[in-house]
């Protein structure tokens, strides 16, 4: 099956896909290991990987796509920066389009992530009250 | 097989069992809708002016449905939040 129509029947809703699953474990790899010489200064990218790169990063995938421990994203994902900050004179990326990966979707994931936890932070606040309720007896 | 940045994004996205996304899926609304405008300027079938307002360059066509949707709709003129925020395009 052509990656195209796995792209078309999957992109629009990737998440309610189960039924529909995307099975291409040498492919993936493939990119994956292409990242991992990148990032080992073993390659050198070209527009379109580097594009991917950060991706990776601003859709939070590092930690996945590397089989990373939580304590090691960090120092990855600035392993990454340091990639995108080196290679971004390629002539090929506008400068607006820099704007645009490092800046706007930057903005975007920050309030995704503020908006997260902040729904993780009111759902605390409900369980814990819900809890106190219980072991209090109520407070009313 | 030359795959398009959308598909690498989506392929990387996807769990090794094909079933579900790594991260949670309000990420990718705009990181494959952001995939898609990159792979049309790569294309050259987009381009920003200084506003970045995206202006669609409709002369040259591609053999993917996808990026044949996501162009026939940049061309409205619009900005990239618009299309990433609102359009979700992928």
């Amino acid at each position: 099956m052509r990656a195209n129509k796995l792209l078309a029947s999957n992109a629009r809703n990737p998440w309610v896909s189960s039924h529909r699953p995307i099975q291409n474990t040498a492919l993936k790899e493939q990119i994956i290991q292409r990242i991992k010489e990148i990032l080992d200064y073993q390659a050198t990218p070209n527009p379109k990987e580097l594009m991917l790169l950060s991706l990776i990063k601003t859709s939070k995938l590092t930690q996945s796509v590397f089989g990373l421990k939580l304590k090691e994203v960090k120092s990855t994902e600035d392993k990454i920066q340091e990639v995108l900050n080196k290679k971004y004179d390629y002539k090929e990326i506008d400068q607006s389009l820099r704007m645009f990966l490092e800046e706007d979707l930057g903005r975007y994931y920050e309030a995704l992530e503020t908006l997260t936890d902040a729904i993780g932070t009111i759902s605390d606040a409900i369980a814990d009250a819900g809890g106190a309720d219980g072991g209090d007896g109520g407070s009313d | 097989m030359e795959i398009s940045l959308p598909e690498s994004l989506l392929f990387l996205a996807i769990d090794q069992k094909g079933n579900n996304l790594h991260s949670h899926q309000a990420c990718y609304l705009y990181s494959l809708a952001g995939a898609v405008l990159l792979e049309l300027l790569l294309a050259k079938r987009v381009g920003f002016q200084s506003d970045k307002t995206v202006v669609a360059n409709s002369d040259v066509s591609s053999n993917d449905d996808i990026l044949e949707e996501a162009i026939q709709l940049c061309t409205i003129p619009n900005n990239t939040i618009y299309w990433t925020k609102f359009k979700k395009m992928a």
